[in-house]
């Protein structure tokens, strides 16, 4: 790769940390930890099954969505508190496709991609010159807005009761098979997706803006560009967990996307570290999907184990090695 | 690659430039010619409204006064990436490479402007943006080796010394063939080996089509390298001249080479 000859001759000598592995190095270790990963969730249908692998079908879903609110946080420095608004277009889109247009999910996916990059853009434009906390509270605006808009309009939503997603998308395979395959596959293609985009010109004039925004300026990259295309694809992600949300647990309503499910998305985000790995994102999943379920017991102390699961897990997780860390994070070429 | 037949081996002219903020005068009534082929330095004392001057000509600050044309193209108005489309290319005066990015990385978005791999291919394996891709990484490594840093490739930025960012960010700013070259203060933080690379990698970017400017404190290296250099002091040209005659200007000697320099 980088066999090039010296310009300089005697060029100054430079000693590279020799603890620190090489980019490329990192990846080969995190790709063989993704596959074997991979091939251990694609067989717990094989080993368990009902309750738990439907649990997990979700689970999936929502570390897609924690992909999105990463995918953010990552290429824009920017923090929502809205995302459950995007991840809500798309379900809806999918249950409103079925019902209208009978519609199955391989064919409403796209189309909930499509309407997620529409309602980033429309959100994104006039929000433009918004950073940081002042951008977080207006996606959170949005979130406080969502239920209640979707009550307001319930001839189409479906109102408190929502709508229901029961069309199969591939003949021949079983229900829960169906529910629990179908989001895996789509948080392994949305990682694969990610992975690759990390090597694109768009990403690394994403980055150099996110750190230095007179440099990427100088080198013809526009801020407004570079704000618009990450709201545009974050809230792509998002609306690709909905409409996989929607289909695994087969219904949609608006008590699932509340500004609590919004903030439960960032927490999840945090949680695995931002990252864009399929680790990092199954971790934000199961904290996000199977630790209430876990703690479900508890009764009255739910909120506070909660809480402090969430501690440890943060607490922990910045206590690793930075090159564990960097491993758990990914997303880098 | 964008630029009309117009600014081709085109001067870059400054003409009664004057730049202000909140009433303090940075810039006054600046008029500058840097001229294709030739290599130009900008010196002066701290504060003399260099980098200011710099900012102006990349677009980064809009000036109140006067105007700047390439050949016969007027840039008023022309925010930075319009500028980057004409050939502008710049170097900062703190580093401005990004931490996430490999060195090879930052240097290949300095070919940003001259790449059009779209979404599709940013996201699928497709062919036409894995050779866009390796083109990039060719030119960005050939721009390392300019600078002799290509060994340093897929480093991370954390990992270097300052001096080596700095070339870094040169190799960034030269791998686009620019037009017009703005380095700011390129050679602070090398030692003297460094510097000595520096300043001939600096003689060897000379070429008929580029307007070539560099700000710099190290006035062996001005003296060397530039073929005409322009004095600033508190924000007005106070001399302009070969390098020889900047050197026996009695004004000059006054106010920054008596004061800084040996």
């Amino acid at each position: 790769m980088s066999s090039l000859p010296l310009g300089g001759p005697g060029g100054v000598a430079v000693s590279p940390d020799p603890a620190v592995p090489t980019v490329s190095r990192r990846w080969d270790v995190s790709t063989i930890v993704s596959v074997l990963g991979m091939l251990v969730l694609a067989a717990l249908p094989l080993v368990g099954g009902g309750y738990w692998i439907f649990t997990l079908g979700v689970c999936f879903a929502n570390a897609i969505a924690i992909l999105s609110v990463s995918f953010l946080v990552r290429y824009a420095g920017e923090v929502s508190i809205g995302h459950g608004v995007f991840v809500a277009a798309g379900a809806y889109t999918v249950a409103l496709a079925e019902k209208y247009l009978s519609l199955p999910l391989w064919a409403s996916l796209p189309l909930a991609a499509a309407v997620g990059v529409v309602l980033g853009i429309v959100f994104a434009y006039p929000t433009r010159h918004l950073a940081g906390i002042y951008l977080a509270v207006a996606t959170m605006a949005l979130a406080l807005a969502l239920p209640e808009l979707l009550l307001h309009f319930s001839g189409v939503s479906g109102g408190y009761e929502g709508l229901y997603v029961k069309l199969h998308a591939l003949p021949g395979v079983s229900t829960a098979m169906q529910r629990y395959y179908l989001p895996l596959a789509g948080l392994v293609v949305v990682v694969l997706l990610l992975r690759h985009f990390r090597r694109s010109r768009q990403a690394m004039a994403l980055l150099l803006i996110r750190t230095s925004a007179h440099a990427a300026e100088s080198f013809g990259v526009r801020r407004s560009w570079a704000r618009l295309s990450c709201m545009a694809l974050s809230s792509a992600i998002a609306a690709i967990a909905g409409a996989l949300l929607s289909f695994s647990s087969s219904t949609v309503s608006p008590n699932s996307f509340t500004l609590g499910t919004s903030i439960f998305l960032l927490v999840g985000s945090v949680v695995s570290l931002y990252s864009l790995s399929l680790f990092g994102a199954v971790l934000g999943g199961v904290f996000l999907t199977l630790v209430p379920l876990l703690l479900a017991g508890a009764g009255d102390w739910v909120p506070i184990l909660y809480g402090g699961a969430l501690l440890a897990v943060v607490l922990g997780l910045n206590a690793l090695p930075a090159r564990m860390r960097a491993r758990l994070q990914g997303g880098r070429s | 690659m964008s630029a009309g037949a117009g600014v081709l081996n085109a001067p870059l002219t400054v003409q009664g430039l004057g730049l202000s903020f909140g009433g303090i005068q940075v810039l006054q009534d600046i008029a500058l010619r840097l001229e294709p082929g030739e290599i130009t330095g900008l010196i002066g004392p701290n504060g003399a409204g260099k980098t200011s001057l710099f900012n102006c000509l990349t677009g980064l600050y809009v000036p109140q006064a006067g105007n700047i044309r390439l050949g016969d193209l007027s840039l008023d108005g022309l925010a930075p990436p319009g500028r980057s489309a004409l050939g502008f290319s710049r170097s900062f005066q703190h580093v401005a490479l990004c931490p996430e990015l490999s060195v090879v990385e930052n240097v290949m978005v300095g070919l940003d402007r001259q790449s059009s791999a779209g979404w599709l291919a940013a996201f699928l394996p497709l062919p036409r943006g894995r050779l866009e891709r390796l083109r990039n990484r060719g030119l960005a490594m050939t721009a390392l080796s300019r600078l002799g840093i290509a060994r340093l490739a897929d480093e991370a930025p954390q990992q270097l010394p300052p001096g080596m960012l700095r070339l870094a960010e040169i190799a960034r700013a030269i791998a686009g063939t620019p037009r017009v070259l703005l380095l700011d203060e390129p050679a602070a933080g090398l030692n003297a080996a460094e510097t000595r690379e520096l300043s001939a990698a600096v003689a060897r970017l000379r070429s008929p089509q580029l307007v070539l400017v560099i700000v710099e404190h190290d006035m062996d290296l001005i003296m060397e390298v530039c073929d005409t250099i322009h004095v600033l002091n508190v924000g007005r040209v106070l001399a302009s001249g070969r390098p020889q005659a900047i050197r026996d200007n009695a004004d000059v000697v006054r106010v920054y080479l008596g004061g800084d320099d040996e």
